[in-house]
């Protein structure tokens, strides 16, 4: 049994939350080799958001009924990379994605001082799963 | 019942560590910070029962921590720590789930009190995973 969970990326500058239109933001899933395989490549719009991305998810009995495919897990993970020039690239891992819910992720970017590259300052955030 | 309530900050400074460790401070919203939290330590897949019980908790034990200022009153300058030996677990950046997010909105500003107190419970979220095992 699979399921599918939807990602919304939400890129947006300063506590003010301006959002950041024009920036690539870059999905990518691991297979089960241990490869990565890309998912997604969008532009955000003017509200600094992507389209829904479709991804997909243990079954959604997993997270009351395991029966332990994926690890015991009842969600898939993935890695958003967010590119803008003039901003500090932000990388995300372990982004969780659960059946039929969707995942917002919101993503500040730190704006750049004069001559600085945005592929040179990254930022990695980790999230850990949930401890149950 | 005296119609006094508990100050519900607007925003909460979260120490991204141990109390007595060095650790950066942020602040974020008080929703954000319930958000993020009901997104860490529960799955967005369980009843919608079970997950208001648990934002219930979370909302309390936060206020309960800001109502007695409990770390500032130790000399630290933070509301509450995102470690889970001490506090509830917070992950700077992470993704909140739709679900969870509305039903924040929804109960936002109700908490759990003892009967004839104000003071916000300091409910803890592990009993309420006992009390799910026993049902």
């Amino acid at each position: 049994m699979s399921g599918i969970g939807t990602l919304r990326v939400r890129v947006y500058t300063s506590n003010a939350q301006i959002p950041v239109e024009g920036a690539t933001v870059v999905v990518m899933g691991r297979e089960k080799n241990g490869k990565q395989s890309l998912i997604s490549v969008q532009i955000t719009d003017r509200s600094g958001l992507t389209q829904p991305i479709r991804i997909t998810t243990p079954g959604a009995g997993e997270s009351t009924q395991p029966d332990g495919v994926n690890g015991g897990v009842p969600f898939s993970t993935c890695s958003v990379w967010v590119e803008h020039p003039g901003f500090a690239m932000l990388q995300m891992d372990g982004v969780q994605i659960f059946p039929q819910v969707e995942t917002m992720q919101d993503v500040e970017l730190i704006p750049l001082g004069e001559g600085e590259s945005s592929l040179q300052q990254r930022g990695v955030r980790t999230t850990t799963a949930q401890n149950l | 019942m005296p119609n006094i309530f508990p100050y519900i900050p607007q925003n909460i400074t979260v120490h991204l560590g141990p109390p007595d460790q060095w650790a950066e401070n942020i602040t974020v919203s008080f929703p954000e910070y319930v958000k993020n939290v009901a997104s860490s330590e529960i799955y967005p897949t369980w009843e919608p029962a079970a997950i208001r019980a648990n934002i219930l908790a979370i909302i309390s034990f936060a206020l309960n921590r800001v109502y007695t200022e409990f770390y500032p009153s130790r000399g630290y300058d933070f509301q509450i720590t995102s470690t889970t030996a001490y506090d509830q677990k917070f992950i700077r950046g992470r993704s909140v789930f739709e679900n969870i997010s509305q039903m924040v909105d929804e109960i936002f500003n109700n908490y759990i009190r003892r009967q004839g107190y104000v003071e916000p419970l300091a409910a803890n979220v592990s009993d309420i995973k006992l009390l799910q095992h026993t049902e």
